[in-house]
Formats: C-alpha cells, structure tokens, sequence
C-alpha cells in the first residue's frame, strides 16, 4: 500500500468508526516508515473533520462520532509514542472533563468529550466521582484550558460549586474557564456559582467550548 | 373544618392487550434468564453479595458481580405476592393490586417548578409537594401520589421530607421511600409505622411504597439497593425501576432495552426474596431511547412498550408499574404534550398495568407546571370514559320519547331530556367562555382551578401527636444525615 494510500485508509478508518483498522493501519503507517505525525494530521485529522462534518449536515449519528472518537483513540495510541521528541499535534484547546464526587453518572460527560475530540480538543476524560483534588490534578497534568463538569443529581449538583471553589483556592480559577451541565443544571445555577458557561446538550457543550477559548468554531 | 378527599376512581383492566403472545414473552424471560446467569449484575453492596452467596449463587465478591442461575431465580420468583395492598390513610382509599385495576400516580420527580404565582421557573421545594399532594387528593382518577418535586430546599433528608409533605397533605397512599442514605431508610419506615398505627398495621396496609432506580445496563446504586432491603424487611412494597434508554444504556432496539431493564428488575426482586420471602415487590421497566443526534432524553416513543413490559411483569407474576403514561418530553404545555397526554392515556386500559399515568410533569419528568396536572388528570377521565363498559336500557333508547316528539320538532321541553342531560359528562377545562363570549385557553382555565385547589383544598389533617411523633423522626434523621455528612 503506498503512503498515500495508507492516509486514505487510516481516515476512512475514522469516518467509519473501525477502532480496530485504525489500530491495524497506524501499526502499518509505522512498520512502513510514515512520520506519526503525518499520519495524524493528513490520516486521522481529515477523517474526524469529514466525520464532523457529516454530523453537522445530520447524516452522522451520535454513535457515528463516538465509534469514530474510538477510532481515532486506538490509533493514537499507537501513533503518539511513537512521535519524535518536541513534535505535538495541533489541536483547538485541551479539555478535562469529569463527573463530581458521589455522582455515577458517565454518559453525558463522554458524549461531550466524543464530540469536542472530533472537533479538535484534546480532551482528558478524569473519569466519574470525581473529588475537587481530582479536577485540580487532571487540569495541573494535562495544562488544560477548560474544564468541564458533570452532574445530574439534585444532591451532587452542589460539588460543581465546591470544586469552582476549590479551583479559586488552588490558583487555577484564571487559568480555566468552567463549562457545567447534567439533567437538573440551568443557566441560572451555572451564574449562581460563579461557572462560566452551560449548555444544555452535548452540541450546545461544542459551541460553547468555542466561545470560552475564544476559538473559531 | 377539612376538605372531603373524594373515592378513588380506578380504571378496569378488562380491555387489556396482549401485544405479545405468550411464547414470544416466554423468549424475553429466557433472554433475562441468560444473562442473569452468564453476564450476572452488578451489586456493590456486601449486605446483597452475601444474601446471594448464602443462596448459592455465583458472586464475584471482588468485582461485585453476581450471576443467578434460572433454577435460583425461581425459587425466589415464587415466593413474590402477585397481589397486595398498597394501603391509604383509610381503607376507602386503600389500592388493590391485583390486575383487575389499573391505579393512576402522579408522575415523579421533578427538579424545577414553574412557580403558581410569578410563572417564573425556579428549583423546587417542600411546599411545592406540600401542594401538589393536597391537588392530587382532590382527584378522583389519582390513587397514588408520587412527590411530583423534589424538596431541594432540605439537602440529604430530601427524600424523608418529600415523604412527610406527602403523608401529612393527603389521605392517599404516598410514595414515600426512595434511594437516599441506607442509614436513613429506617426513618422512612418509622413514619409510615406511625402514619399506619402499628407495626402489624404498617405491614398490612402500608401508607407507602418505594421506588428504587436500577442503573443500566445491569448495575444496581448500593444505597438504593440497601434502602430496597430495610423496606422489604418491613413489608414496605417496593417497585424496581429499570429506565433503560436505547442507544445508550441498552441496546439500540426495543426488545434489547426491554430485556436488559427486565434482568435488573428481576435481579432485584430475586434478591429481595431471597432475604425476605414473601416481601411485596413490584416490576417497572420504562424504556426510552437517547436522541441519536443531540443525546438528550426522548420518552415519547410510538411503540407499544408500555404494554409488553405490563405483560412481563405479569409473565413473573408481580404487579405492574408501567403501562400508559401521559409524561412528555414537552418543555412547555402545548401540542406536544396534548398529544402524549391524548395517546398515553388511551394507553391505560390497554396496558392494565396496576399503577401507571404519571400524571403532572414535563419536559421528561424535570419540570412541573401545576396546571399540568388538571390538564391530564381531565384528558385521563375521557380516556376512563371512553373505555368504560357502556350499557343502556329502554329508557336511554327513548324510543317513546322520539315518538312523541316525531319529524320536524325539538327535545327541549321534554321531562326526559331535563332528566338525563346532566348524565353526560362534559370537559371541564374546555368548552369555556370568558365575559365576552370567547373560548377561553383550557390551560388557562386549568390555572385557575390548580390555584382555587391549591388554596381551598385541605384534606383531613393527621392527629396533633402523630404530627409530633413525625417532626421528631425527621429531626432524629436530620442528627443522623449530619453524622453521615
């Protein structure tokens, strides 16, 4: 298979949401000599951009994107160690996202995440019941631009507050911009407590992510 | 002086459907009986794992999995009462559940209420459910009140309050228990004891029931499922509630979403009579589906999955709580929600389920509008009355009257007429005029019934030393939740 070739798989291997030729196509791309990078930025950028696309126009689904979001995963796994020191791929903003503590709740936060992926986040998923310390260690590692915060319990939705709070008592409040949403919260709660912005689905959560970062959606 | 709480209006079940025939109902119980055995669900509570493993079932103490071979299933199934009381205030309003009628709730629990008086939307509280459990008294076709709100306005202790605002504000059975702290629970219990008159009294006719929420696919919370054990052990009946959403949390067809919340209702009633046989459980599995685009919640689905579920619970041999439901996805009153409310009760009487409706909510069960209420409790009683059995006799045939009046002349002085005019029932809400003679919008009439309710309708009080006793449990609780904090 020539390179040029290779690229085109490995973004068709996106659009279509196949994590397991994705794997297969980066492992090839390496064995064959293509630079990692490359194979991100002309394989797999233009594939999740199609995908992305297709979303918008409103032939792609939701499970689209998120078998596509896996695809692109399981081929970066394999591609990003494998990039030359001082290399990084572009991406729009970095992201955490997690659900707060004593809250189970995954799906929300994941579509969310799935979706700014395919629209050029790097997102780091710190996971569900997740502490204020939590939030504050994964924003700290990742360098991360924005947070986002999930909670769609009456009783948890109060940790969205403390971990604002908490953000403020760290030294990190100027350094993020905090995006909340879930099932109970409103617009109103996120201005109670001093959040930046909140949508009220996942595709509210992609434009609004734009305008925090100040970003050209 | 108090409010006279009217009799409870229930519909037949005579006209129900089977939309699946036996053997295709028997194929979905296979499927739940696979995966209880070979995927097994997930119960992080010791208190369960080791009621399970003392059974001999196969329990993965570490990963929490327990897989329940059909045999065991059962074993514990038989012991499940088909019927039971779920009792009121006084018997005249108690419910029985025995598949001969179908009892309508109101819908539960919202978050937001848009406020009787300002018409702003703001969270909710305790009045609110203070309110709409008086409102809901005043509704013949309501049996059950379900908190319609949360009563966010009290923290942890939430759930007890919202029980309490039922209890001491109608003479209906309340849906009183719910997922909260374990350590809580056996205040809930308290109350309904006190409420009921006696421990025996509680167990025999109990003021309340519980709900307690699965999480799919095939998981349980351990509180709730720790709170479900403390109310089986006082006869308190208590229905699972699998809320599997296609595309999501279950597959992505009807009969995959119906079978992965049938297998964790049924886990849970399995467990419940392993620990206590005999305790009254209940099965509900509402199935919606994720909105493929946006991921939001959409429960307004064409498709007739409230009656397979009342045919799969029945195929276990429990009561029922699914079937029609008048809840909308709507976020405002309108088309969107007349139509649910037009469609889902006429469901009612086909699905026979014993508690179904859920009358009051919207926009997926987070937003109250109290009129809301009125409108649907007023679009059930057409549905009642279209589905009643419907007899007539010479004099409604009035032949001897249509002679008298013959060709070319009018009914209106005839006795007959005057005496039978009133017999029709005719809307309440619709058909009405303001001073100038325009039809007024039935929402608006309805707004002005909820609030004339809301002011006026008070039902009997409980006893000044019952409502002592029950402000002292909720202190003692509210100690309790400060410990747990």
């Amino acid at each position: 298979m020539t390179k040029s070739e290779l690229l085109r798989k490995l973004a068709e291997s996106v659009e279509l949401g196949e994590p397991k030729d994705a794997a297969v196509l980066a492992r090839q791309a390496l064995d064959e000599g293509l630079d990692p990078l490359k194979a991100i930025n002309e394989g797999l950028t233009p594939g999740i951009t199609r995908l992305g696309e297709s979303f918008s126009r409103g032939d792609a689904y939701l499970p689209d994107l998120i078998l596509g979001g896996e695809a692109m995963k399981s081929a970066l796994e394999i591609l990003e160690p494998a990039m030359l020191d001082g290399q990084e791929r572009e991406v729009v903003g970095r992201v955490v996202l997690g659900t707060v503590k004593g809250d189970l709740h995954e799906i929300g936060k994941t579509l969310v995440g799935t979706m700014l992926t395919a629209n050029g986040f790097l997102v780091s998923d710190a996971g569900i019941d997740q502490s204020a310390d939590d939030f504050i260690a994964a924003i700290r590692e990742t360098d991360a631009e924005l947070v986002g915060i999930s909670a769609l319990l009456t009783t948890t939705m109060r940790e969205q507050k403390t971990i604002i709070d908490a953000l403020k008592d760290a030294g990190l409040r100027d350094q993020v911009k905090v995006m909340v949403g879930g099932a109970p919260v409103t617009q109103r709660w996120a201005d109670q407590i001093g959040a930046d912005g909140y949508a009220e689905d996942a595709i509210g959560a992609i434009d609004l992510a734009y305008r925090l970062i100040d970003a050209p959606a | 002086m108090y409010s006279e709480t009217p009799d409870i209006v229930a519909f037949d079940t005579a006209r129900r459907l089977e939309v699946l025939p036996v053997d295709q109902i028997k194929r979905v119980q296979a499927g739940t009986y696979q995966l209880l055995q070979e995927v097994g669900v997930h119960f992080p509570s010791q208190r369960a794992l080791e009621i399970f493993a003392d059974h001999g079932a196969d329990v993965d103490m570490t990963k929490e999995i327990v897989r329940i071979p059909p045999g065991l299933v059962n074993r514990a199934m038989s012991t499940a009462p088909r019927s039971f009381i779920l009792g009121g205030r006084e018997e005249q309003f108690d419910m029985v559940l025995d598949g001969s009628a179908s009892y309508l709730c109101t819908d539960g629990c919202g978050v937001h209420v848009v406020d009787l008086e300002s018409r702003e939307r703001r969270p909710s509280c305790k009045a609110d459910v203070a309110m709409m459990a008086r409102v809901s008294d005043s509704l013949p076709l309501i049996g059950f009140f379900w908190p319609l709100v949360s009563a966010q306005d009290y923290g942890p202790t939430a759930p007890l309050h919202e029980c309490h605002a039922g209890l001491t504000n109608t003479l209906k059975h309340v849906r009183g228990g719910t997922t909260t702290y374990a350590e809580l629970a056996p205040y809930i219990v308290e109350m309904a004891t006190v409420v009921a008159g006696s421990d025996e009294a509680r167990r025999k006719r109990p003021p309340i029931c519980a709900n307690i929420c699965t999480i799919a696919p095939l998981s349980h919370d351990q509180d709730g499922i720790e709170c479900a054990l403390t109310y089986a052990e006082a006869d308190i009946p208590t229905s699972f509630m699998a809320m599997t959403t296609m595309a999501s949390t279950a597959p992505a067809t009807p009969m995959g979403a119906l079978v992965t919340g049938d297998a964790e209702v049924v886990s849970a009633m399995v467990l419940i009579q392993l620990a206590y046989p005999g305790a009254p459980v209940f099965h509900s599995v509402l199935v919606s589906m994720m909105h493929p685009r946006t991921g939001s919640y959409v429960s307004d689905l064409s498709a007739p999955l409230g009656i397979i579920s009342t045919q799969l619970a029945h195929a276990w041999k429990v009561p029922a709580l699914t079937g029609g439901s008048v809840s909308s996805d709507a976020s405002e009153i309108g088309w969107q929600s007349g139509t649910k409310t037009g469609f889902g009760s006429a469901m009612i009487p086909l699905a026979g389920s014993e508690i179904c409706g859920y009358l009051g909510l919207l926009d997926g069960s987070m937003i109250l509008q109290p009129e809301q209420l009125l409108l649907d409790h007023e679009t059930c009683q057409h549905a009642f009355d279209l589905f009643s059995d419907y007899e007539f006799d010479e004099d409604d045939l009035a032949l001897d009257v249509i002679k008298a009046v013959g060709p070319r002349s009018h009914f209106l002085k005839q006795q007959h007429t005057r005496r039978h005019v009133r017999d029709f029932r005719l809307p309440s809400l619709t058909g009405q005029r303001d001073a100038e003679g325009n039809l007024r919008d039935p929402r608006e009439v309805a707004l002005e019934e909820v609030k004339q309710i809301a002011e006026n309708h008070q039902p009997q009080p409980l006893s000044k030393d019952i409502l002592a006793e029950l402000d002292h449990i909720l202190a003692a609780a509210e100690q309790e939740a400060e410990k747990i904090a």
